[in-house]
């Protein structure tokens, strides 16, 4: 007999009366991994808010642990016995993980901390876990990891039944991910159990007992055999798999030739440890980060953030008067580099905007772009604000300011990171759009799906130093010998 | 008390509240111009006004709210099984209005109901099912002796399909019988398909013993699995399978149907989903809707809890979930 911890049955949802979810129905027993792909990220985030919370829906039943918690006649507007484990932490950084896991939670009523006896019951946690993190250690101090550990413990001290980890493993490095999973694979033979969202299905391959296929607001599919998924995704993402083969670059090493646009000579900082290697027009380069260290302090040294403690980063193009620049496009960019209240012209002229002085002043430049971009963009540059746009259309406008402003290089840090399947078709053939112009790109990433499609050159970078380069023509040769860092 | 009342009785003892608290505001007013002491009798006053725009808002507008959704609701749905407790009608006439409206409903769900079964026992009665036994029997009997086993057996199959499906017209049967009765038809489609069809049942569980006993509303299946072959495996190049596996849990027994046919496009996945929201009662059930049909059946029978939940998609095949009350005899 199995227990039943969650049940969505014919959910329908609508927000500002726009459908979201379209009869979602999906069940959950305990002691399980489910996995969720997400082909479309539409409806996604309300399927979690109505997991966690009981808010109303329009037609349908969610029951929880087999009792009724919401329907189309009753909505409590209570929260259910959920963690929700995401990008966004729900530790507080200057409290230590002892306290985050016992003072802040729901139900702690003591005047007087016993502090030695919390470090006493987190010690025994962690030891059970045979996790080595230090219970006074403050979260701040945590790196990616401990941190997500710290929020599973969380969880498991709140007695909250179902652990959802929402779109979380490219948030860890390829060594650390394996561990992730060996520890909620740990956890659910004690009882506990997991709702994994992700959007690439290997991930979720590995892990999972059950995979849902999310698409157009509701679980089309369940794969109940999750190695089977390989060969069900090409049928339920055909178009993007299709599209993908069509990015494969040509084996023209003509770039080689050329100065490089970025040159990394010996170049030490914090977690950086002589990083050398050089990128050169037109090529795409994958740079994968297998400990999840340097990152960010990579793309601080190229937007000039920090200085190097030794060594040389240059851009020879730009000493040999070019005058061209490097673009660096962040994680979630949409979020972090348009202006909403801006048009989509405005938007799309910003970079322009550096480069050449008094642009704002002459009218005619933004005519020439719209002239030059209306057969590819259409109604889009007439658009006065964002917020009508969709996720596809944004991330056009992301990367066509860097096909107008022409930097010698593009630096993309985890380009796909938080996109559906077919946004991350979109995003590449962006990708592909700017190396096919010229433009060099740089691709920082801790995983290889998809990237590696677009990508002329990998770097493996671990504890900040190159341990291995590949040509795109021994791509095939090397998944054969590390097939545990290669994708299908 | 205030309880019992419906919104308009509410009105009148809430206007009558409030004209006793004009008079009082009025006069206070009036002690007010003559002493200065009368701040205090002021501050009561807006204290029992606030009281009573509190109590306005829980015995007036939020039940006012809550019965404009229930109609709202009833409007959108055939019936409300049970009026929920939070309803507070508007007047008296409109409660009695719900009330006959609900009453007509269910009475109108329960002849189509009824009515059905009504076609299903002048079916059975036509058919004289003892009739068509001795005829299958007396096939099956020229067939041995002419040698012809294979037809021998498919007329004992036959029969037993007919003996389960149009004798006996209690409403639940144990998971066994049920399953039963798929071998013998999957038996039968066999001879038409050949090599081509499979069927699974996935019994190798700890309880197989207490699922097969649970009870099942009869040929809950055997539409379900016939859409399965008809529709998505017949059309398919190459073999077919069709599985079916139970998991039993503390209140529910499901049921899946699982095929690796064709697979439903999305329009047509829309149109089931819709039908059985719908609740549409269709004598004539073709393809998917008798998917819905099974649907309301299960609904009618156990609650709204429980019902079938269909997955699919266009290449892949189709996964159809049944959910049932566990139960035993």
């Amino acid at each position: 007999m199995r227990k039943e911890i969650l049940r969505m049955d014919h959910i329908i949802c609508m927000d500002n009366h726009i459908p979201v979810l379209n009869h979602l129905g999906m069940q959950i027993f305990a002691g399980e991994i489910y996995g969720v792909l997400c082909l479309e990220h539409h409806g996604i985030e309300q399927m979690v808010e109505l997991i966690c919370w009981n808010r109303p829906i329009q037609y349908g039943q969610v029951f929880f642990e087999e009792n009724l918690v919401n329907s189309m006649e009753k909505s409590t507007f209570g929260r259910n016995r959920v963690a929700l484990i995401g990008r966004e932490s729900r530790l507080i950084d200057d409290l230590s993980l002892a306290d985050n896991l016992f003072v802040i939670r729901r139900g702690f009523r003591k005047f007087v901390i016993p502090r030695r006896i919390l470090q006493e019951q987190t010690q025994r946690m962690l030891d059970e876990l045979n996790i080595q993190i230090s219970p006074a250690a403050l979260i701040q101090e945590l790196g990616t990891f401990e941190r997500l550990v710290a929020e599973i413990l969380q969880a498991m001290v709140g007695q909250d039944h179902l652990i959802i980890l929402f779109d979380i493993s490219d948030m860890l490095s390829s060594e650390e991910l394996p561990r992730f999973h060996r520890l909620i694979r740990k956890l659910t033979q004690e009882g506990y159990t997991f709702l994994y969202i992700y959007n690439h299905h290997e991930v979720l391959k590995g892990i999972c007992d059950r995979i849902g296929i999310f698409k157009a607001g509701r679980i089309e599919k369940v794969i109940a055999n999750p190695a089977a998924i390989t060969e069900a995704i090409r049928i339920f993402a055909r178009y993007p798999y299709e599209k993908m083969a069509t990015f494969e670059p040509d084996d023209n090493n003509a770039f080689a030739q050329m100065q490089p646009v970025l040159q990394l000579e010996e170049v030490q900082a914090e977690y950086i440890c002589n990083l050398s290697f050089s990128v050169h027009p037109g090529e795409n380069v994958l740079l994968l980060d297998q400990s999840n260290t340097i990152l960010d302090e990579l793309m601080e040294l190229l937007g000039k953030e920090r200085e190097p403690v030794s060594g040389s980063l240059r851009l020879p193009d730009a000493e040999a008067g070019g005058g061209r620049r490097i673009a660096l496009i962040q994680r979630n960019p949409v979020r972090s580099t348009l202006f909403w209240e801006m048009s989509f012209l405005d938007n799309l002229c910003f970079p322009l905007a550096d480069k050449v002085p008094f642009f704002w002043q002459k009218r005619h430049l933004r005519e020439s772009v719209t002239k030059e971009f209306r057969g590819e963009l259409g109604a889009l540059l007439d658009e006065p604000e964002l917020y009508n746009l969709n996720s596809k259309e944004l991330y056009t406008l992301v990367y066509y300011r860097y096909l107008i402003a022409k930097p010698s290089l593009v630096v993309c840090l985890q380009p796909l990171s938080g996109a559906d399947m077919y946004l991350r078709t979109h995003i590449l053939s962006l990708m592909a759009r700017l190396r096919s112009h010229g433009i060099a790109v740089l691709v920082l990433n801790t995983e290889l799906y998809d990237t590696l499609y677009i990508a002329d050159r990998l770097i493996q970078v671990e504890q900040g130093k190159v341990v291995a380069e590949h040509p795109r023509c021994r791509f095939d040769e090397v998944k054969i010998e590390k097939k545990d860092i290669f994708p299908d | 008390m205030i309880k019992n009342k419906n919104l308009v009785d509410r009105l009148k003892i809430f206007g009558v509240a409030f004209g006793v608290l004009f008079i009082i505001i009025w006069a206070m007013a009036l002690i007010l111009t003559r002493r200065s002491a009368g701040i205090w009798i002021i501050t009561l006053g807006g204290v029992a006004f606030v009281v009573l725009m509190l109590l306005a808002y829980y015995f007036l507008w939020k039940p006012y709210e809550e019965t404009t959704r229930i109609i709202k609701l009833f409007g959108a749905r055939l019936y409300l099984e049970d009026i929920p407790a939070s309803y507070v009608p508007y007047n008296e006439e409109v409660a009695l209005a719900i009330e006959r409206l609900n009453e007509y409903t269910k009475t109108f769900t329960t002849l189509e109901v009824s009515k059905k079964q009504a076609q299903y026992l002048v079916l059975q009665n036509q058919i004289n099912p003892h009739f068509l036994y001795n005829t299958l029997e007396s096939i099956r009997s020229e067939a041995l002796i002419a040698g012809l086993d294979s037809v021998a057996q498919m007329c004992e199959a036959l029969a037993n399909f007919f003996r389960y499906t149009i004798s006996n017209i209690e409403n639940l049967v144990t998971i066994d019988q049920e399953l039963q009765n798929i071998k013998t038809y999957f038996y039968i489609q066999q001879y038409r398909f050949g090599n081509r069809l499979h069927l699974v049942i996935d019994d190798n569980q700890e309880d197989n013993g207490v699922i097969r006993q649970c009870l099942i509303p009869k040929l809950t299946l055997q539409p379900i699995v016939e859409n399965a072959i008809i529709h998505g495996i017949e059309q398919k190049i190459g073999e077919g399978t069709v599985t079916i596996k139970m998991t039993l849990t503390e209140k529910r027994l499901l049921v899946n149907v699982l095929d690796n046919g064709v697979g439903i496009d999305e329009e047509s996945l829309d149109k089931i989903n819709k039908h059985m929201v719908a609740r549409t009662i269709n004598a004539k059930a073709r393809g998917g809707l008798a998917i819905a049909n099974v649907n309301n059946r299960i609904k009618m029978l156990f609650g709204e809890e429980y019902g079938v939940t269909v997955f699919s998609t266009a290449g892949v095949g189709t996964d159809v979930e049944i959910t049932l009350p566990r139960s035993t005899r």
